[in-house]
């Protein structure tokens, strides 16, 4: 005897893990999206005329979300201009194809470098950690390229939970405070929101299958951060054991504050690049000049002084460059290139 | 004959070799040593089956234990396998279950 | 989604540093080392060059336990303290180090007079009388080897029921047989109240909320205003996992402290928080401290029946990968606050849980939190479809009382008239004075009558919220 859904008695096709309800197809449909708007109002996302970039991985989330805010910015009338961004981090069979008319931002042209050719340098370990750092950037790139306003990632409730959680078991203050924001992002950089933050990864999944969405499950080839995959199994099963556990460790991260007394990183801009960074320079930079310079772990081993120090060398080498008009870096070179090529 | 048509996606379907569909004679789900005739066959059945004759690679992303890996849902005849009684739902015939995971890309 | 950041960057690095095999050292690896301080053979392995010897690891537990001691200012000489014991290693240490710093040269003598509390909690998991009566005894036993003529009491979780001034039994005479101190109208209301919770997470959260209460009237019997716990730093690194999946955020500071002084009955102070579980085990094999292992509410069942056991497997398991993950989470833990900085000249009186005693936590009306995301989420499922919805007047009756609606919706634990007690103008004021997490354990109880009759009133003392905003000034600077 199948359960009637909570609402309209309807047949119902999903038990809600936020709160155990049962609600039939339409039902579902209805309150998901509502929720996702009310979100959007509640955090005053957007104003008319905004220009707002979609981070379209073409995996679950991003599709979800595209789909949802075409909907949404259609009933409710946000008048706001909507597009679709991807990046191509250059995996051999990762991203296949990209989801519709979207805009394509590639590492190896941003970089000079496919994550395929980066791993080849530096192996199985840590690339995870370049492919973040430039996908990161090269999204915040493709976004200024096509003169928007704002980014819209696709993360939602589990991973930020799951982010609460990797904060707290490396001890990464500054982030834990910061992780559950809906809005990121400092001045001077495009603001990313994250629309989806209090939709269950569960929920997500179903909506698409109800509304046959297609989206793209390949698993990225190169395993990822082993740490990081002991809080993912750790949380879906802790989640199997109470559901509503997601949403608590959001009200919890949401109720953490930090004792003035305890020192924390002040987000600037890259002295080399002008991207967000905790540092003088930029991951990114440091990485991209490991590579460049045959010593992709470089900045990976962690030690500070050595980085400084070998960064200290390359900008005096840099100004003699620049000086003889010949601009070295490779980021120098991007920001000239031509807008990258639509898929 | 009686089926039961199984479905793999949001990435399981890698697990068992890119194979998307399958359809599985419902006396086939209970195994060979199963009475065929009297025994009640559940979802629990049918996950043994699948580790039994069809998944290829890394059988701890599709179970733990005797059970789903937390994570992957199960849609039995478009609905959530949480409301027909989980693990200890009992397969009809035309039934179908589509497996799908979440863990998977994003 | 893959997640990876900038910042995970130089965690890799460290987790990297960490997965050096600490663990796996071999005893007569170890005793091959030198102890870093006395050059002795060593007899455990901490942390990365960190080998002792069995005497300067016992000097160095003693030491932790000073340490925490002077951030305590014992406030007169011959203070009372009340000394929770269980029986296991940790508490068993505990009375060890107290023993070391009361006795000894009258220069460094702590003048404190411990009173040892053991509460048996064997009517929260319905054990038998006659094996709560055995574990009593061993427990006692164990007390009384520390060889101190401390004053030993024991009282059972189920007495908090009772409206009698507590009858403590004072005297343990060394192989005597104990009866439990126990009331059959009380063990039945204690089943009564358990059996109405359905997840084992919720009958433990009930059972810590039952006995900080009844601790805390016991103190006060006592006339006694500090209570020592033995928490080592592996037991408040799954705590702090813990309270976050509960959604306890904010009492964190409270839980995982050297000291809780919000309670204005009875100050908490943690003297082994920084003791590992490995030290205590080392420290009590040296001292030849007996301890004793009897079952508790959180030994039913496997370790995914609550969150509570389910966490401390996930942390040990990366503990024994990783040996920096407790300390490093209890770091973490210490660098929290529980009262944003502005928010202390406001009306301290709504500023604390009734039930808990900790922060309140509620969120701004129409503000983008979790908390207005899932009373949303109540709301819509329990209005009836009739055509589309009307976001607006949903808005508007989530507006009208949300910080309640989600709280008045799960606080009656009504979801028949459609979750919201508005509707049928019950009493609930109660509710707004629950915080998030007290607010859920309610509407999973149903029924508040319940809960000890005189579980509000009791904390509900003349002069508290003056106490109260008192002691957070201090826990502030």
């Amino acid at each position: 005897m199948p359960a009637l859904c909570r609402r309209c008695s309807a047949r119902a096709i999903l038990k809600r893990p936020k709160t155990g309800d049962t609600l039939c197809k339409e039902c579902f449909f209805e309150v998901f999206e509502l929720e996702i708007h009310q979100t959007i109002l509640d955090s005053k996302l957007f104003r008319p005329g905004l220009r707002v970039a979609i981070g379209a991985s073409g995996g679950k989330d991003s599709t979800v979300l595209a789909h949802v805010m075409k909907v949404l910015n259609e009933r409710y009338k946000y008048g706001i201009d909507l597009f679709l961004l991807s990046v191509d981090e250059g995996i051999t069979g990762y991203r296949g194809r990209f989801p519709g008319n979207g805009q394509a931002e590639r590492n190896s042209d941003l970089y000079g470098w496919s994550m395929d050719e980066i791993v080849k340098q530096i192996g199985l370990k840590n690339n995870c950690t370049f492919c973040g750092v430039f996908r990161r950037q090269a999204l915040d790139r493709g976004a200024m390229q096509m003169d928007v306003n704002m980014i819209l990632t696709g993360h939602n409730a589990d991973d930020i939970a799951e982010t609460v959680i990797m904060n707290l078991l490396r001890g990464d203050i500054a982030r834990l405070t910061r992780c559950t924001a809906i809005i990121t992002g400092a001045e001077g950089t495009l603001p990313r929101a994250k629309p989806l933050k209090y939709a269950y990864e569960k929920e997500i999944v179903m909506y698409a299958y109800f509304k046959k969405l297609d989206y793209f499950s390949t698993e990225c080839i190169y395993s990822p951060n082993a740490y990081r995959g002991y809080a993912r199994t750790f949380l879906k099963d802790l989640e199997s054991i109470r559901p509503r556990c997601i949403i608590d460790i959001l009200h919890s991260g949401e109720n953490f504050a930090v004792k003035s007394s305890v020192k924390m990183a002040v987000q600037g801009l890259c002295s080399r690049c002008g991207f967000i960074s905790s540092q003088e320079v930029c991951k990114a930079c440091i990485l991209l000049d490991g590579l460049n310079r045959g010593l992709p772990r470089l900045a990976v081993a962690g030690k500070i002084k050595k980085v400084n120090r070998v960064f200290a060398v390359s900008t005096s080498q840099r100004s003699v460059e620049s000086a003889s008009g010949d601009s070295g870096s490779p980021l120098t070179d991007d920001k000239q290139k031509p807008e990258a090529e639509v898929a | 004959m009686a089926v039961i048509h199984v479905e793999f996606a949001g990435g399981v379907e890698l697990l068992f070799d890119n194979v998307k569909k399958l359809t599985i004679p419902l006396e086939c789900v209970g195994g060979d040593t199963a009475s065929k005739e009297n025994k009640i066959l559940t979802i629990k059945d049918l996950l043994q089956r699948l580790r039994q004759s069809y998944l290829k690679q890394r059988p701890e992303l599709f179970l733990q234990g005797d059970s789903i890996k937390p994570g992957i849902l199960v849609v039995i005849n478009d609905c959530d396998w949480e409301l027909m009684g989980g693990p200890d739902y009992a397969l009809a015939p035309g039934d179908t279950v589509v497996f799908i995971s979440t863990l998977h890309g994003g | 989604m893959c997640q990876v950041e900038e910042e995970d960057l130089e965690k890799v690095a460290a987790s990297e540093a960490l997965a050096i095999p600490g663990e796996s050292l071999k005893i007569s690896d170890i005793s091959e080392r030198p102890c870093i301080k006395c050059g002795a053979p060593a007899a455990i392995h901490l942390r990365d060059e960190d080998f002792k010897c069995g005497a300067c690891l016992v000097a160095s537990v003693n030491q932790k336990f000073r340490i925490v001691l002077a951030k305590y200012k014992i406030s007169s000489s011959k203070e009372r303290v009340l000394v929770a014991f269980s029986g296991g290693p940790a508490s068993s240490a505990l009375l060890g180090t107290l023993r070391h710093a009361t006795s000894g040269s009258i220069y460094s003598r702590l003048f404190l007079v411990p009173v040892i509390l053991y509460i048996d909690e064997g009517a929260s998991f319905e054990l038998p009388l006659e094996e709560r009566k055995k574990h009593l005894t061993s427990v006692m036993e164990a007390a009384d080897s520390s060889g101190s003529a401390w004053l030993l009491l024991h009282s059972s979780l189920e007495m908090v029921f009772s409206s009698e001034p507590m009858q403590l039994t004072s005297e343990f005479v060394g192989g005597t047989a104990l009866d439990v101190h126990t009331d059959t109208h009380c063990i039945e209301r204690l089943g009564k109240l358990m059996r109405s919770v359905k997840t084992q997470t919720g009958k433990e959260e009930i059972a810590k909320l039952l006995r900080t209460t009844l601790m805390r009237k016991i103190a006060r019997q006592l006339s006694i205003s500090t209570l020592f716990l033995g928490d080592s730093v592996d037991r408040l690194a799954v705590q702090l996992i813990t309270n976050t999946a509960l959604g306890k955020g904010k009492r964190l500071p409270l839980d995982l402290g050297y000291l809780d002084a919000h309670d204005p009955i009875c100050t908490i102070v943690r003297p082994l928080k920084d003791v590992t579980k490995k030290e205590i085990a080392m420290f009590n094999a040296v001292s030849e401290i007996r301890s004793v292992e009897v079952p508790v509410i959180q030994s039913v069942g496997d370790t995914r029946a609550s969150v509570y056991s389910f966490t401390e497997k996930f942390v040990f398991d990366l503990q024994a990968g990783f040996p920096q993950t407790v300390t490093t989470l209890c770091k973490t833990g210490d660098k929290l606050c529980s009262v944003t900085a502005g928010k202390i000249g406001k009306k301290a009186e709504d500023d604390f849980c009734e039930f808990c005693l900790g922060p309140m936590d509620s969120s701004e009306k129409d503000s983008c939190t979790a908390e207005n995301s899932i009373a949303l989420s109540l709301r819509l499922s329990a209005l009836l479809k009739k055509g589309p919805v009307d976001l607006e007047d949903v808005m508007s009756e989530r507006r009208s009382g949300i910080s309640s609606c989600g709280s008045k919706d799960v606080g009656c634990g009504d979801t028949e008239t459609g979750g919201c007690c508005q509707s049928k103008e019950k009493k609930q004021p109660e509710c707004d004075r629950l915080c998030y997490s007290c607010r859920w354990m309610m509407a999973e109880l149903g029924d508040r009558t319940l809960l000890p009759d005189d579980l509000a009133s009791e904390l509900d003392q003349r002069g508290r919220r003056n106490k109260m905003r008192e002691s957070i000034k201090e826990f502030l600077l």
